[in-house]
């Protein structure tokens, strides 16, 4: 499994870019419930927008400082993005100082907007501490060049459900409380980051989702789908070895016509201080 | 709704604590239990509620003034003369608080709410008029 989530960058301009990625049929990001629904993680696809707005700003700043960390005030999931597609990416840079930088972006299929993100933000680390800097810059030559697709950009599913981990108190569809140990062996670990691992924000949002699953009581061959999250805020890092602990709260799910709808506050834990909260809003009628 | 009013529902908001909670004189990590990031968040924050670009690092630098850097801070610690030019900066922090040997990376563990305050009303004073009078049209890119 390779985190490289932007196959090709067609044009940068001053304070925007843009790009695209191919998933595969084999994307490792996916969901794979039921052959004739599978899907891209939605969280992969942000994850894709927030990389390629990364690519602006390590370009801007030679390769010296890579965002990390991330704010989110809302990010739209309109509908999901099948395998086999191809996403164009695109990122609008409106803040870019020397310790942060926000950004918008958007992701379509066939011009269609299928994601969008507004005004998220992170902050920068030290390039070097977190990978080699030339690999880096060779990997953006190659990416406004043509495009790069490097091995492991296929593979099996990723167990997503594996992320939720111990169910230590459910009460079904208002509050879930679960406990992950993030394994040394994780496949991410070795490109997220060479020089410093740490959890992409992809399989935190993810493993919520799963957490939400078992919150509204869905059974295994039913998806759950994130319509929306507000409001995220990402504290700390959650690095190879970590407990995490997930609650999740929800005033309860909603109907509206044939779809059962679920709004959840998402807080994620460690060493018992809280690194993450966020605001998510789940269809969750199960189809 | 005023500015302190204002500034304290964006802490509020971005630290996850009740609105009561959020007092003039509370500090933000101390009190509030800020970390470093929350300060990113909360700029952030209220650059968008005001419509206003905090610069970065500002505090700092004013406080630095005309001092040299080695007379400003040596090996990252404030001099008697650099903890003497914060102190004027932050004239809404208790005096205990500027301890001799300060680092500097410990500045925004003197950060009370009503710093934020007062940040804001400079801004919206002496900033870009056409900024902070433009609706809800976000900061301009730097």
């Amino acid at each position: 499994m390779r985190f490289l989530f932007v196959d090709a960058i067609t044009s940068v301009g001053d304070g925007s870019i843009v790009g695209s990625r191919h998933y595969p049929i084999t994307e490792p990001m996916r969901y794979p419930l039921r052959i004739e629904q599978s899907h891209v993680a939605p969280g992969a696809i942000f994850e894709a927008i927030g990389q390629l707005a990364s690519w602006y700003c390590l370009k801007q700043n030679n390769f010296t400082a890579r965002p990390v960390f991330l704010f989110v005030d809302r990010i739209e999931s309109r509908r999901p993005v099948p395998l086999g597609s191809t996403v164009e990416l695109r990122a609008t840079i409106h803040d870019l100082g020397q310790d942060a930088f926000r950004f918008s972006g958007e992701a379509l299929v066939n011009g269609e907007v299928v994601q969008q993100l507004d005004d998220c933000g992170g902050m920068f680390m030290p390039l070097s501490e977190l990978e080699d800097p030339e690999v880096t810059k060779a990997r953006y030559q190659a990416l406004t060049n043509g495009g790069l697709i490097l091995p492991g950009a296929e593979g099996p599913a990723y167990p997503f459900a594996d992320l939720v981990g111990d169910v230590l108190s459910l009460e079904p569809e208002r509050r879930i409380h679960t406990r992950h140990l993030f394994s040394r062996d994780e496949p991410f670990y070795a490109d997220h980051f060479p020089r410093f691992p740490v959890t992409p924000v992809v399989i935190l949002t993810e493993m919520l989702g799963q957490a939400a699953r078992h919150l509204m009581g869905l059974k295994d061959d039913q998806e759950l789908a994130l319509l929306a999250m507000s409001r995220l805020k990402i504290r700390s890092f959650v690095a190879p070895g970590d407990i995490a602990e997930v609650i999740l709260t929800s005033p309860g799910v909603r109907t509206l016509g044939n779809r059962r709808l679920g709004d959840v506050t998402a807080e994620l834990l460690k060493d018992g201080k809280r690194i993450l909260r966020g605001d998510f809003f789940y269809d969750v009628t199960g189809q | 709704m005023n500015n302190l009013d204002r500034v304290r529902a964006v802490i509020a908001d971005a630290l996850y604590v009740d609105l009561e909670q959020v007092e003039p004189g509370a500090n933000l990590m101390a009190d509030l239990g800020a970390e470093s990031i929350d300060f990113l968040d909360i700029m952030f924050r209220l650059e968008k509620e005001f419509n206003i670009k905090l610069p970065r690092g500002e505090i700092e630098q004013k406080a630095r003034g005309q001092l040299s850097e080695a007379e400003f801070a040596v090996d990252g610690r404030l001099t008697d003369a650099g903890l003497a030019n914060l102190r004027a900066m932050l004239p809404e922090v208790k005096e205990t608080a500027f301890r001799p040997g300060l680092h500097l990376r410990e500045i925004p563990t003197l950060f009370t709410v009503q710093t934020f305050v007062r940040m804001v009303g400079e801004q919206l004073t002496t900033g870009d008029a056409a900024l902070a009078g433009a609706g809800t049209e976000r900061p301009a890119s730097l």
